[in-house]
């Protein structure tokens, strides 16, 4: 039996003559024990090959898992990454740039369209300015405190309420400069700083927002005028 | 045949360590399978094919790339790289048709026509083709498992076409020639174990 397999074996290993090989195919023809001792040796030879063929394939899919897997999960850690960082840029970056003018806005949307005309009874020129600016008449409210800008008596309230007047305009730097007149006062309780600190906030340079800063600062120090929304805005800044 | 200087320096090593042989062919072919892996994912993205089908059609045409190198049927006439997309490409629509169609399965044993069939002239090839057709098949495999380690390591590396004397060397035999007979011998052994499953069957 042996002799038949090594037979086969020679011939399919390209180990036989030329003439040899003529009789071996002719002899599958003829002899049918011998054509499936053949069938059998090519059968065998294939399902091996199959065999090396599967593992094979396996090592390599153990060369393979790790790899796409790791890549897969960096890609996804990456994307996560990208776009929380993204977030967060734009979080931060909105904070950073419209917060400071926002906390002005509100604060003067807030408390400074419409002011108090009780505290100074009297029906004097600054109840007039302040009438008029509660109305809305900001050009006439404007020329009551310029003129009452002369009269020492008035001259605090008059300095803070032409500065009032200015910021709601949208003048800004003359604001500023009306607020750093009002800041230099030697008054008990000034609310020079916290208004220059507003103004600036909305005029809102790089520059500007730090020296506001500094000034809510002082603000929140010497409790002046306005020191609990300069504590609360430092924390936001 | 193109120069060798065509390849590139990586390519050429893998060339030469392929054809070298022994035992150190399988980094090789390790180094082969990674240099390219990335065809994956364009398998993946030009035939549509899931992750495992692209992965399992890429193996495909690495072994495929290896057996034809080592049996010196790559001619050179492409970079291994562009012969290597082609045959992975290759593979992804195979595997695309398996997928789509059912005439695969009816025309299947007419398309894979064993290579050592086709050694044979057309007579002979029909007489034997058909004893091969009526043959079982699944019980060959499950009595190659059978086999002893030592037979089924010896076979395998032989199919993977290593000659003989590359297999004495990696398997510590004395001669090529003790390799030749012992592989016989196992042959033999899977044989004996088809025709007594045979036996005590009938």
């Amino acid at each position: 039996m042996s002799e038949i397999l090594d037979y086969i074996d020679d011939y399919f290993t390209g180990a036989m003559a030329p003439e040899e090989r003529t009789v071996f195919e002719k002899r599958c023809e003829t002899d049918k024990a011998f054509a499936q001792e053949v069938a059998f040796y090519i059968n065998a030879r294939s399902v091996i090959r199959e065999e090396l063929h599967t593992n094979k394939q396996q090592d390599f899919k153990h060369l393979a898992a790790p790899r796409p897997r790791m890549r897969a999960l960096y890609r996804y850690i990456a994307a996560a990454a990208a776009i929380l960082l993204l977030v967060i840029a734009g979080w931060w970056f909105t904070q950073r740039t419209n917060s400071p003018q926002q906390l002005a806005s509100g604060y003067i949307q807030d408390h400074l369209l419409q002011i108090s005309t009780t505290m100074s009874p009297g029906a004097d020129s600054l109840q007039t300015g302040i009438s008029a600016y509660n109305s809305g008449d900001y050009p006439l409210a404007e020329k009551i405190f310029q003129a009452l800008l002369g009269n020492e008596q008035f001259k605090p309230d008059a300095l803070k309420y032409l500065g009032i007047v200015y910021l709601v305009t949208k003048r800004y730097d003359l604001a500023i400069d009306r607020f750093t007149q009002l800041t230099a006062l030697p008054l008990y309780a000034n609310p020079g700083p916290f208004y220059k600190a507003l103004a600036l906030l909305k005029r809102g340079t790089p520059k500007d927002v730090q020296q506001a800063k500094e000034l809510l600062l002082e603000v929140k120090n010497k409790q002046l005028p306005g020191y609990k929304y300069a504590t609360d805005w430092l924390n936001k800044i | 045949m193109i120069p060798s200087s065509a390849f590139n320096g990586k390519e050429e090593e893998i060339l030469a360590g392929l054809q070298m042989g022994g035992p150190r062919r399988r980094a090789f072919e390790d180094l082969l399978y990674s240099s390219y892996q990335y065809l994956i994912r364009e398998g993946e993205r030009k035939y549509l094919l899931s992750g495992e089908d692209s992965g399992s059609a890429y193996s495909d045409a690495i072994i495929s790339v290896i057996d034809n190198i080592t049996n010196g049927r790559f001619e050179g006439r492409s970079s291994l790289k562009t012969y290597t997309t082609q045959i992975f490409f290759n593979k992804c629509v195979d595997l695309k048709r398996k997928s789509t169609t059912t005439k695969e399965k009816v025309h299947h044993h007419t398309y894979d026509l064993d290579p050592l069939v086709l050694m044979l002239p057309d007579n002979a090839r029909n007489v034997v083709q058909q004893l091969i057709d009526n043959s079982n098949r699944s019980l060959l495999q499950r009595k190659l498992r059978e086999l002893g380690e030592k037979c089924r390591e010896l076979l395998l590396l032989f199919e993977d076409g290593y000659a003989d004397r590359e297999i004495a060397a990696m398997l510590s035999y004395n001669s090529a020639d003790v390799v030749k007979v012992s592989r016989r011998r196992c042959l033999e052994k899977l044989k004996e174990k088809i025709q007594s499953f045979k036996i005590g069957y009938e």
